[in-house]
């Protein structure tokens, strides 16, 4: 069990975006910043223990100054394992925020609830006027290739992303499968993965967010096949929402990757770099 | 001449008549979607109204109790109208329920003039709970109201999409009267700041439902 907190900073100097690591607690890791060839600074963060142990209260902040650009992503899934029942619920706190003219990519693995695991992941977003975002998650049933789904005890999810202060997306669910019967259409139905995506930039035009969510739907479409359902729709204001239920990770993964693509293409007229790792 | 009660009983009777001249007939928010899209059955339906409640019906009649309460104390809607909104993922849901607040407000106006200053176009669940809070009907009066509203609406769209009948289509509502009751006790124990709901399906729907070939509903 482990109080611990990661604290970065990314800012512009001479044109490139340096990372600043203002604290860093075990078992928060974060790798070293690379570049990749769209001038991004890429980090990786590794939990050293493996995954989240039962009763962790882990806090990750990331501030991205003037015109920081930079990627977040994980060297793999995020594994919530077992709680003994003595321990407060593992949470997660994360607090992102981006300042004007920057991009923040949050790109973590899926979310894994292993069998008897209770977690709450709980995380704020604020964008600056001229601020982008492009945020992704993904939430499995469990150990799936284990035979395992909905085996955990609570997952609670909590995000807010705020445009200038005001609420912009806001999402907040807790699954617990002892009450809950996830298997109804009101909830997974036949699905075992959930995806969203969230692509942001304060000040767009609406009109280039409606021609988005419609390029999107058009994906949407094809992506969605008997065991992948896709759709895509803007937000109150200044960005786009995607969802996807898939009955498997790869298929949630694909999705994601090509969303990506096209908002990185639309909104930033650059393309999407794959982080360096194989999915 | 018939006493206060009496008088409130029969005005929240017509406004939560889901037959309420504000357009509500013609949205399902992405049941039609999901019942073209094969993920919704008749056999599944009773349980999913069920589920239904104690998610996506649940939250909703947080932010209506919520809204009761702001007009009980005289205060303003707009900052929990701003939050209900960035729920709302799905745009022609948010979009649905943002004209159908906007008839009502319009509606409530015309037939009690003195509120109409007092009432802002909400999501419909806030400006059902803040107008009925105007009205000086009672919170649970209030929410159990706009929830039969909200299940009897559903159980309209089912039947026009699925092979449902008017009786049965009545059982349905009549045997989901002890879950609203339910519904309308828990929302006590929530508050718009903890209450949630998992509704990723029924959202995705909503999303995916301007794509649909063919519609019966405009969301």
């Amino acid at each position: 069990m482990t109080d611990a907190t990661l604290s970065l900073r990314f800012v512009l100097s001479e044109g490139k975006t340096v990372l600043n690591v203002l604290r860093q607690e075990p078992p928060w890791r974060a790798l070293r910043a690379f570049r990749n060839s769209s001038n991004e600074a890429l980090i990786h963060l590794h939990n050293v223990s493996g995954g989240v142990l039962g009763g962790d209260q882990l806090r990750l902040d990331a501030t991205l100054d003037e015109s920081a650009q930079a990627q977040i992503t994980a060297v793999g899934a995020t594994r919530i394992y077992r709680a003994a029942e003595t321990k407060p619920t593992a949470c997660q706190l994360t607090r992102l925020c981006v300042s004007s003219g920057a991009l923040l990519e949050y790109l973590p693995d899926t979310v894994i609830p292993f069998a008897g695991s209770r977690f709450e992941q709980r995380s704020e977003v604020r964008l600056a006027h001229g601020a982008g975002l492009i945020w992704w998650e993904s939430v499995s049933a469990g150990r799936i290739a284990s035979g395992e789904s909905f085996a955990f005890e609570k997952l609670l999810v909590d995000t807010t992303i705020f445009a200038l202060g005001k609420p912009i997306a806001k999402e907040r669910y807790s699954l617990q499968p002892v009450c809950q019967q996830l298997s109804l259409p009101t909830r997974f139905g036949k699905f075992l993965y959930s995806s969203t995506m969230y692509v942001c930039l304060v000040g767009r035009k609406p009109s280039d967010w409606t021609e988005l969510e419609h390029e999107m739907n058009t994906t949407a479409e094809k992506l969605s096949t008997t065991g992948a359902m896709w759709g895509a729709s803007t937000l109150v204001s200044d960005g786009v929402v995607i969802r996807g239920m898939t009955q498997n990770g790869r298929d949630a993964q694909e999705g994601l990757t090509a969303m990506w693509r096209i908002a990185k293409e639309r909104i930033w007229e650059r393309p999407a770099v794959a982080p360096r790792k194989i999915y | 001449m018939p006493s206060s009660t009496d008088l409130q009983l029969l005005r929240l009777l017509q406004l939560a008549d889901s037959a309420l001249p504000v357009g509500a007939l013609v949205h399902s928010y992405g049941l039609e979607a999901l019942i073209e899209e094969g993920y919704l059955t008749l056999p599944d339906l009773f349980h999913h109204l069920r589920a239904t409640l104690s998610e996506n019906l649940l939250f909703e009649a947080v932010f209506c109790r919520r809204a009761h309460e702001l007009a009980s104390q005289g205060e303003d809607i707009t900052e929990l109208d701003q939050h209900f909104s960035a729920f709302r993922l799905a745009r022609e849901s948010r979009e649905a329920s943002l004209l159908l607040g906007k008839r009502f407000v319009a509606l409530v106006s015309a037939l009690e003039p003195e509120l109409g200053a007092r009432l802002k176009n909400t999501h419909f669940a806030l400006a059902f709970g803040y107008a009925c809070g105007l009205l000086g009907f009672s919170m649970a009066d209030t929410v159990g109201a706009f929830l039969h509203q909200s299940i009897s609406g559903t159980v309209s769209v089912c039947q026009r999409i699925l092979k449902l009948g008017q009786r049965e289509a009545a059982q349905i509502i009549w045997d989901l009267k002890p879950d609203i009751l339910e519904t309308v006790n828990r929302t006590a124990r929530y508050s718009t700041d903890d209450v949630g709901c998992f509704a990723h399906l029924p959202e995705l729907a909503s999303m995916r439902h301007p794509i649909l070939t063919t519609r019966l509903f405009v969301s």
